[in-house]
């Protein structure tokens, strides 16, 4: 395991307990189901350049849930530097909504003006974690809330890797300072397609860096496993989750589903088992 | 070859169809900005039929995704067309922005009326779903706006009915005058339906 040195302010985040992404086509349920949803992670796209109702049912949201802001677009591994428009707006989001802390991604979405619409992995080398580093200090210059990143998949393999994914992963992760949004679908995934161990993966991330889980069920198609957000959790899934409450002190994991929604049964069914997880290994209440 | 330019060709790799085309045709680009050494561009080549154009094909699945909760009426009436035609209108054009999504469904309207929409439609009718989703996407987009648009029969039941995907939806009820107004783009559209109280069966 990597020896690195955690920030108090990654140590002293609180424990959130077991949640899921809010989604606005199951709005009604997730109001309905306070009792078994510690708090709600919201998409920070989706409430940007919004009218007022938007952010007023954001004010309300927050009066009832812990919410963590969730970036898709600031694009922090973009080599050219970020979008200051879409940062100062993200940066006004944040504020308003004042969380413990917000995520976004290790992967670039834009270059040269054209948006790729979709998160893109990073070349794993040095001149990556350069560019990621500068970014992500522009960022909590304006935001001062903790920044935890989360790992994406990848199908690509890229002709200028220079190293590992987890080596590329644990310098970023130290150099940055931040804590470790691991999406323990997309660990399962990259472990699968190519064909690496997620527990000895798992095992070179510094525990005290996982602060907090995403999870969803994962689909193959055409031999590959991809991770669209629209399958109930797999029982592999479920074990790696295990694996990881285990290993880390975990502040709090979401539920992380897009579209095909189950009926709701089958999503609070999932939160339970997360729970569960997590009390097994006293992680929350 | 720079994180700058690799991240520039990499992002045009996924985005269009031409450029993909074009490096795997003749191991050069059509602008030139892809300069590769021997071993990159050896690899880049393996990968460009398969795990790029995979990626690339994901992305367009995604924004149809989307573009299908954007404009659902539509999407429904384009049935089984509606992927080739969303992969034709999208396999050069990437999106941008915060409203990309919007975006995105306003230019597949513009691109379905310029491929002349008789010929993508099968019912005359049908043109009107579409102007009618479009009107709410320009409205949507707008800071400030005011849209009226008459139609032959009661369209939002008629689109509603389609996105739900109803098998006996039909464009039928009495004619409506719609109207959109935004004052700011801090405030929702509003939206109202006009239609006489008396009208013939």
């Amino acid at each position: 395991m990597a020896q690195t040195t955690i920030t108090p302010a990654l140590e002293s985040l609180p424990v959130l307990g077991v949640g899921m992404g809010y989604r606005d086509p199951l709005r009604k349920e997730i109001l309905q189901y306070p009792e078994g949803i510690d708090f709600l992670e919201i998409t920070a796209d989706n409430f940007l350049q919004s009218p007022n109702t938007r952010w007023m049912f954001l004010d309300d949201l927050r009066s009832r849930y812990t919410l963590i802001p969730h970036g898709l677009n600031l694009s922090l591994g973009s080599a050219e530097g970020l979008n200051r428009e879409y940062l100062s707006e993200l940066t006004e989001l944040v504020q308003r909504v004042n969380p413990p802390w917000w995520s976004e991604h290790i992967a670039f979405t834009k270059a040269e003006g054209v948006e790729i619409g979709h998160l893109s992995p990073l070349p794993f080398n040095r001149a990556s974690i350069d560019a990621f580093c500068d970014n992500v200090c522009e960022a909590q210059d304006r935001i001062e809330t903790p920044l935890i990143l989360e790992n994406i998949t990848y199908t690509v393999d890229l002709p200028w890797h220079e190293m590992e994914e987890n080596k590329f992963l644990g310098e970023l992760l130290d150099r940055t300072g931040c804590g470790l949004l691991l999406d323990v679908t997309n660990l399962f995934i990259n472990s699968q397609n190519h064909g690496y161990d997620p527990v000895e993966f798992l095992k070179t991330i510094p525990p005290e860096r996982i602060i907090q889980l995403h999870f969803v069920g994962g689909m193959m198609k055409d031999g590959k496993w991809i991770d669209n957000h629209s399958q109930n959790t797999q029982d592999d899934i479920f074990q790696l989750i295990d694996s990881v409450l285990q290993y880390a002190p975990v502040k709090g994991v979401i539920l992380e589903r897009d579209a095909n929604f189950p009926p709701f049964t089958t999503i609070t069914d999932e939160l339970k088992r997360a729970r569960d997880l997590g009390r097994k290994h006293e992680r929350w209440a | 070859m720079g994180l700058k330019e690799q991240q520039a060709a990499l992002a045009k790799l996924y985005t269009s169809q031409s450029y993909r085309e074009h490096l795997a045709n003749s191991g050069s680009t059509l602008d030139g900005s892809l300069e590769l050494n021997q071993a990159e561009q050896v690899k880049l080549n393996s990968i460009l039929e398969d795990e790029v154009t995979s990626f690339a094909t994901s992305l367009i699945r995604k924004r149809l995704g989307q573009v299908k909760n954007m404009l659902p009426g539509t999407c429904a009436l384009l049935g089984e067309t509606l992927w080739d035609l969303f992969q034709c209108f999208a396999a050069n054009q990437p999106t941008n922005g915060v409203k990309r999504h919007l975006i995105d469904a306003r230019n597949f309207t513009h691109y379905l009326a310029q491929k002349n929409a008789s010929e993508i439609f099968n019912v005359k009718d049908h043109k009107a779903v579409m102007k009618y989703e479009q009107t709410w996407l320009n409205s949507e987009l707008s800071i400030r706006c005011l849209k009226v648009s008459s139609f032959r029969h009661d369209i939002s039941n008629y689109a509603q009915r389609l996105a739900k995907r109803e098998a006996v939806a039909t464009y039928s009820g009495k004619p409506r005058v719609c109207i959109w107004l935004r004052i700011s783009g801090r405030q929702q559209v509003l939206y109202w339906e006009l239609f006489p109280r008396f009208w013939p069966k």
